[in-house]
């Protein structure tokens, strides 16, 4: 059912009162018939009485009239009299009903002068007998006149009574009915009545029902309102960002929340109801009110990236700050949000990092200027270092050549110890020059560098160049990896030479290379059965010029390992060695995933 | 044997007398024509400045070029001797001291037919020359 509970009584209370009215006219129509009806029934019997009366009152005045002319006493002239007077009393009554039934009127107009005659009749026999005698009068009674006045009389009165009749019959008839819908009707109204109020009772109760139940909801609503109102305030007050609200007319602060509070230093009962110009410095409270103008009036969020604020204490607090217009359901800004963001550390540290990039990038030039100076010195050591070295053994060469005869073995000697001083500088300088191009060089990366062939390979030039050497290699094949397979020649070939040069006094040298997984990292592995080291000195290595051997034992320039460590750390690997005197040395690597961009970088 | 001069670009005295010796060790018995900087080598081979009379149809068998010279360098006296159609023929070793990979790259880049390294030790130095010499002096033909 659509429509409010007062339609709806409005509308019951109507219909009830429409058919309240209905009865009620019903029922006085029924009423008024019954009792105009129960009037006509008794009119009818009243005009039934009166003819009887002139009936009964014409047969007693003839009566009478007989009576006096047989007898001749007068005694029996007092019924005929009286009943003359019945008669006309009757008649008057008869014309009195007469005037609100037609058909009576029109019977009457014949019964009036029937009367009339026979009376005339009557009272002109009883004047001839008094008149002129008794014979007079009997003669005129044998004639058949009063008699046939007589029947006429009879058969209008019978006629009369016969329509009467009729009309009595219906009259009684339709006042029965009446009667009838009368009681019919009264309950039947109440009936209606009491079940319309019924009606009525019954929406107004669900109705009532209906609203209390809609009262429940919106009480339930109200609290979950009231829980979300609580909570989102709650969230607003938490948020750990300044968050304030201002009215859009004068920008007073309406909303202003604890991070606020903690960055600006005001509690939000001094802010609340008072604008920028309460707190804070003259231009900055210019500054902010242009930005909620301009938010305001745009209707878009501006975004400040940076604003300076004075704090309570006094401090000056770097925010980035974004405004939003809030509109009403009009379109009109009605309030202004501020969100903001603390962000000196930020500043400060971002400076702090501009300062320290700045240093940086000064070293870097610096650092460059010295990898230039390095390189041009290097040229130099490459090529100016050697030239004195081969005039050095160049000249040694040809003394010996062209003064053999005239040196003894001693100077031979002294000679000879020149010109392999001048060649292991040679190749000191070589080791150097190879060590600093292993630094510089641009890592290029290859995707499959098979470490295998290349061992053998260095393995084969080796035995080649002494053929006379024993020499067991043991080397795992298809060892693939991914580096610059040309520095991985150079790291390989140091190790398998050191191997090489360190099992030179095994009857049978074992060198073998093998790898395995260890931790889920590949491990390789250079085996030698050499001289092997002791432990103690393992730390020292890979350094540079560092030899555990003398030159006599093992000759080298103590480069070659350095080389190989920092081939393998520009890898991105590690490098490390077992041994014992005497029972061989292992050397392990691993190998980083490197890539190509990354291997640039790492150069720059 | 016909025997046309070799052009030894080298401005270190020392290393002069020692490829010279190390020729003579070889039995090498071309004219060897040593000239001291770029700006003389350029001068000789197209024939200005003091060479100005020079007969520039008597060309060198081979030039050998150290790359540091005083003046102009090695690299740029090779690119005008290759830039040039009267020169860029000529059979050209660099013969220096340097390792770098960038003066290898270079060199070849500019047209050079070899590129050797002096070793230090002088008996290695000898095997060199006669090498070079084997190959540019007896094996190699080139363009009249």
């Amino acid at each position: 059912m659509n429509g409010s509970i007062q339609q709806k009584v409005a509308l019951s209370i109507g219909l009830v009162s429409f058919i309240l009215c209905l009865a009620i006219g019903f029922i006085y129509n029924s009423v008024t018939d019954f009792i105009q009806t129960g009037a006509q029934v008794l009119q009818s019997r009243q005009i039934l009485q009166d003819l009887n009366n002139v009936r009964v009152g014409i047969t007693q005045a003839e009566t009478g009239q007989r009576g006096y002319l047989l007898t001749q006493r007068s005694s029996y002239l007092t019924p005929y009299i009286t009943s003359i007077h019945d008669i006309q009393r009757s008649l008057d009554d008869l014309h009195l009903l007469a005037k609100e039934d037609i058909q009576l009127g029109q019977q009457l107009k014949l019964l009036d002068p029937a009367i009339r005659l026979k009376l005339n009749e009557l009272q002109r026999t009883i004047d001839l007998n008094r008149t002129v005698g008794k014979d007079a009068a009997m003669r005129i009674v044998m004639t058949d006149e009063g008699r046939k006045l007589m029947d006429l009389v009879y058969s209008i009165i019978g006629n009369t009574i016969n329509a009467e009749d009729v009309l009595l019959l219906g009259r009684q008839q339709r006042n029965l009915y009446n009667q009838q819908i009368t009681f019919v009707a009264l309950p039947l109204s109440g009936f209606i009545i009491f079940f319309m109020l019924g009606l009525v009772y019954w929406v107004v109760s669900r109705e009532s029902v209906r609203r209390e139940k809609a009262q429940q909801e919106l009480d339930q609503l109200n609290q979950v309102l009231q829980k979300n109102m609580s909570l989102l305030n709650s969230i607003i007050e938490n948020v750990p960002g300044m968050i304030f609200l201002k009215d859009a007319k004068e920008l007073r602060f309406q909303l202003f929340n604890k991070a606020a509070e903690q960055i600006v230093g005001f509690s939000s009962e001094e802010v609340l109801g008072k604008n920028d110009y309460d707190f804070f410095l003259k231009e900055q409270a210019d500054y902010f009110t242009s930005k909620d103008r301009q938010t305001l009036t745009l209707k878009t969020l501006v975004n400040i990236e940076e604003e300076e604020i004075s704090t309570k204490q006094g401090q000056i607090r770097i925010l980035r700050t974004k405004k939003v217009p809030i509109l009403n359901e009009k379109g009109d800004a009605a309030y202004l949000l501020g969100i903001s963001q603390d962000i000196t550390e930020f500043k400060r540290t971002q400076e702090h990092i501009q300062q320290l990039n700045h240093r940086l990038e000064g070293q870097v030039t610096h650092l460059n200027t010295l990898n230039k100076e390095l390189e041009s010195f290097s040229y130099s050591v490459s090529h100016d270092l050697r030239t004195p070295l081969r005039s050095i053994d160049g000249f040694s060469q040809a003394i010996l050549e062209s003064a053999e005869d005239k040196l003894d073995e001693t100077e031979k000697d002294y000679l000879r110890r020149v010109r392999t001083s001048s060649q292991q500088m040679a190749q000191l300088i070589d080791d150097l020059l190879n060590l600093s191009q292993v630094t510089r060089a641009e890592l290029n990366i290859d995707l499959h560098v098979n470490l295998s062939d290349i061992v053998c390979d260095i393995a084969t030039e080796l035995q080649r160049l002494e053929p006379d050497r024993h020499a067991n290699f043991e080397i795992e094949e298809g060892i693939i990896v991914k580096g610059d397979s040309g520095l991985l020649k150079v790291a390989l070939h140091n190790l398998v030479c050191n191997a090489w040069k360190f099992t030179s006094r095994q009857p049978e040298a074992v060198i073998s290379f093998k790898s395995y997984q260890q931790e889920g990292i590949q491990v390789f592995a250079l085996h030698d059965n050499g001289a092997g080291f002791n432990m103690a000195y393992a730390p020292k290595l890979f350094e540079a010029f560092q030899r555990l051997h003398t030159n006599k034992e093992f000759p080298g320039t103590g480069i070659g390992l350095a080389i190989v460590q920092k081939i393998i750390t520009r890898h991105r690997g590690k490098i490390w060695a077992e041994a014992q005197v005497g029972q061989g040395a292992t050397f392990y690597f691993t190998l980083g995933n490197v890539q190509q961009e990354e291997a640039r970088s790492d150069n720059a | 044997m016909h025997s046309k001069a070799i052009v030894l670009v080298e401005d270190n005295e020392d290393d002069e007398k020692l490829t010279l010796m190390a020729f003579e060790k070889n039995g090498i018995a071309n004219k060897i024509i040593v000239l001291r900087d770029g700006e003389e080598a350029l001068d000789y081979l197209f024939g200005t400045g003091p060479y100005a009379d020079r007969d520039l149809g008597d060309k060198p068998q081979v030039i050998m070029m150290d790359l540091k010279l005083p003046k102009i360098g090695g690299l740029e006296v090779l690119k005008k001797i290759r830039e040039d159609d009267r020169t860029k023929y000529l059979p050209v070793v660099v013969l220096t001291s340097s390792k770098e990979d960038q003066d290898i790259i270079q060199a070849y880049n500019l047209g050079t037919n070899a590129y050797v390294r002096k070793p230090v030790d002088f008996i290695h130095f000898i095997e060199a020359i006669k090498q070079l010499g084997l190959f540019w002096l007896i094996l190699n033909e080139y363009p009249r």
